[in-house]
């Protein structure tokens, strides 16, 4: 499957990720309900990326965007902040 | 008609005198005009007795987030906060990035109304359905910054978006804003001072609901493009390099910013150089951060690695920070202008209503209308930045001669009398931020807009752009969009930008993704698309732009209901138009004559009467408002 590597230090904490990902699983825009989760520190300008590997609370798991051809959150990020790992087979 | 796409569902008002808190349906509001600031000013327009002035319980304060928030709408992220203005009695506004919007679609309401007074301080707590009047007591006194802290730390939630007032808040002072984010500020109009005279330090907000789209793939699609176009955008680099100080050199050098209280219009430019835009971003710039679903990412936080403010103050500064404390103020060093914003963040202090009364106080210092003997023993000059710390904290606290200046320039000057109104430079009772001698079209802008004196509600930018005369035709029906120095064409180009702005703010759109930043950018048309996809009502761009008419003329009757309007409140400052420009671009002035035409011009456009400026009955009717109370 594919993985996401995510890379908090370019992140600009948008959040496009977490719509994209809402979007894919449920065709409407819901933060709440995504496979990544971006938590900002706004005191200290850091960033934490949260990836949901599987369904925790409201969070789906992800599914490395299952029916696109590349996951969105990626394709999406206007900073590069995440990209694809591929497992090794 | 509105199909309930794209809203959070319900609008919320909560007197806290009564601690009652009640919903209404959006779609009503959002048929007539659309959301965000058209939301708002019909709710203010309703709800606001003649008889109220900003500080009386009765005066409601109205937080919208527009249609398009809280989807993937790029830069839909913006609140727009809505009351009576501190300086005038009249209409007031402003508006802030950042994420508190979003958050309050998911928890299900787009617009928040707040009206009544608590008997103690509060804050306002909304979990998704579950909303509530908290004590504030334990963050009374405290900085925006440290009672936002806390409010995470007590309620343990990642997720809570907040905004806040700081001590200027809470004592009431005209220069009072809302910090939302901690780094974004809504400012202008005193509306920090409204939430303080409500005993209201702060509302916080979660929510874990969704919106909907009426066309989920189109639209995403449609962002998709527009997504591309700012990103590539030459605007969009320069703004994720430097933010908007990246504007400071150039405007310095074409004599076009406000210098040593408007006395001059160009810092000198080896003092300029100082807080040039590579120093910026090699000694202070750390990282670039975006607000909710913005690919743009303006937004630079800055450290003070070394000397007497060496601290981490945080994110955010503009080129109007450059100009407030630099040019204005005559600070020469970036570390003394990142201090001073920081600290009005923390203050919960506009920065340009501050630094306005300051740089009338140093004038009449200057000029010995004002002494020791008035400024509790401090000598007031320019580019003195550790007295200009001082005097925000004695703003915020009203302590001495803070108390004074709390008021603004204007009613300081009235109460010291001994001809210091001359150097009170405001607009409509609030201080005038920006220069406007150069840029005919800008200075209209600023000079009419409605909250008054602001360059976010209709004035141009194309002035200081190179825009030919058939795109220039194109955009705006005029050809001389890009020529500061003539009046021609100019009316219909702020009548243009503030229909957009209007639409925009009811959109919840940061202007940063529209034309106003590059002829290139979003237009209205853009946003007819996506509206039409988010929504599923077909408006076309020119039934939007009518909309954003609409709410502008909404915001000119609000002012008319309370607080009058005359003609001649709208020219410039007197200075702006005796004292020429100086520097490298000398000699430029605002002629009383050509103004006028142009005024004429202005009112025609609108249909508004020539002698009095007000819309006409005919001209209400044309546009559905005249059911509207006065």
């Amino acid at each position: 499957m594919t993985r996401i590597i995510a890379r908090p230090d370019k992140c600009g904490a948008c959040r496009t990720c977490e719509l994209v990902c809402s979007h894919h699983h449920l065709r409407l825009f819901r933060p709440a309900a995504a496979s990544i989760e971006i938590l900002k520190d706004e005191a200290a300008g850091e960033v934490r990326i949260q990836l949901f590997e599987t369904d925790q609370l409201l969070h789906r798991g992800c599914d490395g965007c299952s029916g696109e051809a590349q996951p969105l959150c990626v394709t999406w990020c206007p900073r590069g902040a995440l990209q694809i790992k591929k497992d090794k087979p | 008609m509105s199909t309930g796409y794209a809203l959070g569902g319900r609008i919320l008002t909560v007197d806290l005198s009564t601690g009652s808190v009640t919903y209404e349906p959006t779609q009503p509001y959002s048929d007539r005009l659309l959301g965000g600031l058209g939301i708002n000013v019909l709710k203010i327009l309703e709800m606001t007795p003649v008889t109220a002035g900003p500080f009386d319980e009765h005066n409601p304060i109205a937080f919208g987030a527009g249609t398009l928030v809280g989807t993937l709408a790029p830069t839909a992220c913006r609140v727009v906060i809505n009351s009576k203005n501190f300086f005038s009695n009249g209409f007031g506004s402003a508006s802030a990035g950042g994420f508190f919007t979003a958050a309050l679609k998911y928890a299900g309401f787009d617009n928040l109304v707040v009206t009544g007074k608590a008997a103690r301080p509060v804050y306002l707590l909304i979990q998704d359905d579950r909303v509530s009047i908290e004590d504030a007591g334990f963050l009374w006194g405290r900085s925006t910054w440290d009672a936002e802290k806390r409010i995470r730390e007590k309620l343990n939630d990642p997720h809570l978006e907040i905004l806040s007032i700081g001590p200027a808040g809470e004592n009431q002072v005209g220069a009072a804003n809302i910090v939302v984010s901690r780094s974004r500020s809504a400012s202008r109009c005193g509306l920090g001072a409204v939430m303080g005279s409500k005993n209201l330090k702060a509302i916080a907000v979660s929510g874990s609901g969704g919106i909907r789209v009426a066309d989920p793939e189109g639209f995403v699609e449609a962002c998709r493009e527009m997504s591309r176009r700012i990103v590539k955008a030459d605007t969009t680099v320069s703004l994720r390099k430097y933010g908007t100080p990246t504007s400071f050199a150039r405007w310095n050098e074409q004599s076009a910013l406000p210098t040593l209280n408007f006395q001059k219009t160009q810092m000198d430019l080896d003092k300029a150089a100082g807080l040039g835009k590579d120093i910026l971003k090699d000694e202070f710039i750390r990282r670039a951060f975006g607000c909710f679903a913005c690919p743009l990412h303006c937004s630079q936080f800055l450290e003070i690695r070394q000397g007497p403010y060496a601290g981490m103050p945080g994110e955010k500064i503009e080129c109007q920070n450059l100009w407030d404390f630099g040019t204005k103020l005559g600070f020469d060093n970036l570390a003394a202008v990142i201090k001073a914003s920081a600290l009005c963040f923390e203050l919960g202090l506009d920065i340009n209503n501050a630094s306005g009364a300051i740089s009338w106080a140093i004038e009449c210092f200057q000029r010995g209308i004002l002494t020791e003997a008035d400024t509790d023993g401090l000598v007031l000059k320019w580019g003195d930045s550790d007295t200009v710390l001082t005097l925000l904290k004695k703003m915020a606290f009203q302590t001495g001669f803070g108390a004074l200046l709390a008021k603004g320039s204007r009613e300081a000057a009235r109460i010291i009398g001994r001809n210091a109104e001359e150097y009170a430079i405001h607009v409509r009772g609030q201080e005038l931020a920006e220069e406007l001698r150069a840029f005919k079209g800008w200075a209209l802008g600023i000079t009419v807009a409605e909250r008054g004196g602001a360059h976010t509600s209709g004035a141009p930018l194309t002035e200081r752009m190179t825009i030919d005369a058939d795109l220039s035709c194109e955009l705006f029906g005029i050809p001389t969009a890009s020529q500061p120095d003539t009046y021609a064409g100019k009316a219909q180009l702020v009548v243009y930008y503030q229909q957009f702005h209007a639409l925009l703010e009811a959109l919840g759109v940061c202007f940063f993704s529209s034309n106003w930043m590059g002829p290139h950018m979003a237009r209205p048309e853009d946003y007819a698309v996506l509206h039409r996809l988010a929504t599923g009502r077909s408006l076309d761009a020119p039934a939007l732009m009518e909309i954003g008419e609409k709410i502008h003329v909404l915001c000119k009757l609000y002012n008319l209901k309370h607080a009058g309007g005359r003609r001649e409140d709208d020219f410039p400052p007197e200075r702006l138009m005796n004292e020429p420009s100086t520097g490298t671009e000398p000699g430029k002035k605002l002629d009383r004559e050509d103004w006028s035409r142009m005024l004429d011009e202005y009112y025609n456009l609108h249909g508004w009467d020539l002698k009095t400026g007000h819309p006409t009955r005919e001209r209400l009717v044309e546009l559905g408002l005249d059911d509207v109370v006065l």
